[in-house]
């Protein structure tokens, strides 16, 4: 949603009715008693915060793990759910590390009291590697990405180079050299290109048999059946982004939200 | 001469919201609208095609939660009331429109009986919509699957492969429970697939899944017939893949058929268009107005505003819906013809997959769409409808290959549900994962009271993974209901850790908890001492 479209709205000299079910199809919070004034209000301030770029994902910064609103505000809402907070740290020494997809991993991290205690004066630093096809030991990456940080508990969006490439993240910072403090498990990106062998294994299910073939592709014209649709999948797989797309404009959550 | 095999696969899955102590809960409605407007009327669909002897096949994968609710008592009662009320509200409507519209007052009686003979329809099977479904499944018509048990993202638990366990298990019994039979295939959520999932799957006998195209294009190796033919990975468990030329049709902006100018506006609603007092009854208990699935416009064009749509005409998007499904049939053969040729002769499977609600909900002539899809397949020469099983039962020859990473979310991949917006969650979900695990453990041999709270505390756990929060978080509509639905289960989670630990356990409240979050009834907690 840009913010031109909230304020060409906004033009439109929407009734109050309006103003009510768009300011709600945003997810704006609302309540009974607000007047016409108070939704237009509303409404700038999503413009504005859009403009900001407040809503814009995948920004590297660090964002910490408690960006949730406190609930204070009272509803008159009858069906209401509960309002909680979870805690900001659950003191652990943990380091975890999630593939996104082809182009960004997510990482976040905690610590248990001693460690928070005894790494507090140091500057600490992420440090992405690219491990691919290599038995790390810590100084032999094929490449590395470093951030500084600044929070603990916290989070952290990484753009990476290779889909289909093995990472690692560690946690530490520098005194002599790089002083680490945790590292994550090793995860993959999603591979976004095909992947093509010199041999196919085909199963044989009446006699349990396997076996091993050359590979020759069924057509002469592989795109008729591969190619073409491997384009439309990252150009305009339709249930994913035309998907979304649909879902946000024609409805709210999963076809009812 | 080989013909195609057509695989229509419909995903029916809506999270658990049961809310037994509010009189009425808005997002209880999600699932009031899911049964008015897409299972019902899924089920007479396959009623009249079964009535006039149509040949007509498909799977389904009804999900645990949905599965749960449908044998809710609370909600079924709630669902009675609810429908009670629509009556009431077309009843009123009949009335209202004789002197507004000659179309509107087609339409307005139109809702009144649909409604009457839906609730009739639910209260013939005393509510149990599984059943009505499996009425189908015994008749060969329909193969109905289960999915993992709260519809948690599997891609983003590998780290942790109790969690994956336990999902893959849990939905496993809940499908058993319900159905009285085992499940043979599985919906991963979201078609959300990672290499070694099939070890979790092929140990709870499951025979198949599904994934979206690329998760085969980029599959290793890339299979030799892209996505028209299954392909069973390592651990010998079949593979569909999703068809991006039948989803193309049905979803295209610009092309796809809900679209049509004849079909009926979502958006406009009673709901929001009557004043205040006369629907107030029919609304949320807050005021808040809401849809009430009364609807009187057509889309019209993209360019029109809601309020210059013009009037909605069944009998105009009847014809659309024949159209359509012609065209899509047409566009079926035409594309089995080529892919036998480029094949030589080998039946290229096609496989359709899509969200059940799709079809009604939001697209409210889609179940019609249906009905007439099997219609013209039926006199169809180039291609046949299949469920997965009866392909799996004519392969002979199936080539080995590891699907790659993926899922149907924008983009094909995790960033649905891990953004910006919703990263946050992930620490609090492991966290509760990891306790429930070393806990499971540790009170191994807990009964009683401690076992109850062990369970509930696994309630809690899956119910705070479901996708859907995630999704809607991203989404940016209803974001305070998804984010407090995370918080609430974490936080229940984490009170009955605590109390269990202390050895002061408050049973009226975990009472409380077994009521509201009732979720599998049969838990075993001890599912997460388990690995694969």
């Amino acid at each position: 949603m840009e913010n031109r479209k909230i304020l060409k709205f906004l033009e439109s000299s929407p009734t109050i009715q309006e103003l009510r079910s768009f300011a709600k199809s945003l997810g704006l919070k609302l309540r009974r008693t607000m007047k016409k004034r108070d939704l237009v209000k509303i409404l700038k301030k999503k413009a504005e915060e859009i403009d900001n770029g407040k809503n814009e994902t995948y920004k590297e910064v660090p964002s910490s793990g408690t960006v949730l609103k406190k609930h204070e505000e009272k509803h008159e809402i009858h069906s209401k759910p509960e309002a909680y907070d979870l805690p900001d740290s659950y003191k652990k020494d943990k380091i975890v590390l999630l593939p996104i997809n082809p182009q960004w991993v997510y990482v976040y991290w905690d610590f248990s009291v001693d460690t928070k205690k005894k790494i507090e004066k140091f500057e600490l630093k992420l440090r992405l590697h690219d491990v691919t096809n290599i038995i790390f030991d810590g100084n032999n990456a094929n490449l590395t990405k470093e951030a500084s940080i600044n929070s603990y508990p916290g989070n952290w969006y990484f753009e990476v180079d290779f889909a289909g490439a093995n990472y690692v993240v560690e946690i530490g910072y520098y005194e002599e050299g790089f002083q680490r403090i945790m590292i994550s498990s090793i995860i993959s990106t999603p591979r976004n290109f095909p992947k093509y062998g010199k041999h196919e294994t085909w199963a044989d299910l009446s006699k349990s048999k396997r076996r091993v073939t050359p590979t020759h592709m069924r057509s002469s014209t592989e795109n008729a059946f591969i190619g073409s649709s491997r384009v439309s999948s990252i150009q305009g797989n339709p249930s994913s982004e035309e998907y979304l797309k649909i879902l946000s404009k024609h409805l709210s959550g999963r076809l009812f939200l | 001469m080989n013909k195609g095999k057509f695989i229509l696969m419909l995903h029916a899955h809506l999270p658990f919201i049961n809310h037994p102590d509010f009189p009425q809960f808005m997002e209880e409605r999600w699932l009031f609208e899911g049964i008015t407007e897409t299972y019902i009327p899924l089920l007479k669909v396959f009623e009249r095609l079964e009535k006039d002897g149509i040949n007509f096949k498909l799977a389904m994968s009804i999900t645990p939660p949905l599965m749960e609710m449908f044998a809710n008592k609370d909600l079924k009662r709630k669902y009675e009331e609810y429908m009670n009320k629509l009556i009431e509200l077309a009843d009123k409507e009949v009335e209202r429109t004789k002197d507004e519209n000659p179309l509107k007052h087609k339409m307005a009686k139109y809702y009144r009986e649909d409604y009457e003979d839906i609730l009739e329809h639910f209260k013939a099977v005393d509510g149990d919509l599984t059943k009505a479904f499996a009425h189908f499944q015994s008749k060969g018509n329909l193969q109905i699957i289960t999915c993992n048990a709260t519809h948690g993202l599997l891609p983003l638990m590998m780290h942790i492969p109790q969690n994956v366990n336990a999902q893959i298990e849990v939905g496993v019994n809940a499908y058993k429970r319900h159905v009285g039979q085992k499940p043979d295939g599985i919906w991963l959520a979201e078609c959300g697939y990672e290499p070694g999932l099939d070890k979790y799957l092929k140990r709870h006998g499951l025979s198949f899944f599904f994934v979206d195209s690329h998760g085969l294009w980029f599959g290793d190796p890339a299979p030799a017939y892209g996505v028209y033919r299954p392909v069973m990975t390592e651990e010998g468990v079949f593979v569909f893949a999703r068809d991006p030329e039948s989803s193309q049709q049905v979803w295209s902006a610009d092309v796809g058929y809900p679209g049509d100018s004849r079909y009926r506006e979502f958006y406009r609603d009673i709901g929001f268009d009557r004043e205040e007092d006369y629907i107030k009854p029919y609304i949320d208990g807050s005021g808040e107005r809401c849809n009430t699935g009364i609807k009187y416009h057509k889309i019209t064009s993209k360019e029109n505003d809601l309020n210059s749509k013009e009037l909605y005409d069944i009998d105009e998007a009847h014809e659309a819906v024949t159209e359509h499904a012609r065209d899509f049939i047409n566009k079926k053969k035409e594309q089995v013809t080529k892919l036998l040729e480029e094949f030589d002769g080998v039946a290229p499977v096609i496989t359709a997959p899509f969200d059940a609600e799709l079809f009604g909900h939001w697209w409210f002539e889609g179940p019609l769409f249906i009905e007439q899809l099997f219609r013209e397949m039926d006199d169809a020469e180039e291609l046949n409808p299949h469920t997965p099983r009866e392909v799996i039962d004519t392969i002979d020859s199936v080539q080995i290959v590891t699907p790659a990473v993926s899922t149907w979310g924008a983009n094909g991949y995790n960033e649905v549900w891990l953004n910006g917006s919703n990263g946050w969650i992930y620490r609090h979900l492991d966290n509760a994962a990891e306790n429930m695990i070393n806990l499971a453990s540790k009170y191994y041999q807990a009964n009683g009271i401690h076992e109850r709270v062990l369970n509930q505390m696994a309630r809690e756990l899956l119910l705070a993974q479901s996708s859907d929060w995630a999704f809607i978080m991203t989404t940016g509509t209803t974001v305070e209901y998804a984010v407090n639905k995370t918080k609430t289960h974490l936080n229940r989670f984490r009170e009955l850790k605590n109390e269990l630990e202390k050895d002061n356990i408050d049973e009226d409240k975990l009472k409380t908890l077994e009521w509201i979050d009732s979720i599998f009834d049969d838990i075993d907690f001890r599912v997460y001492t388990k690995e694969i």
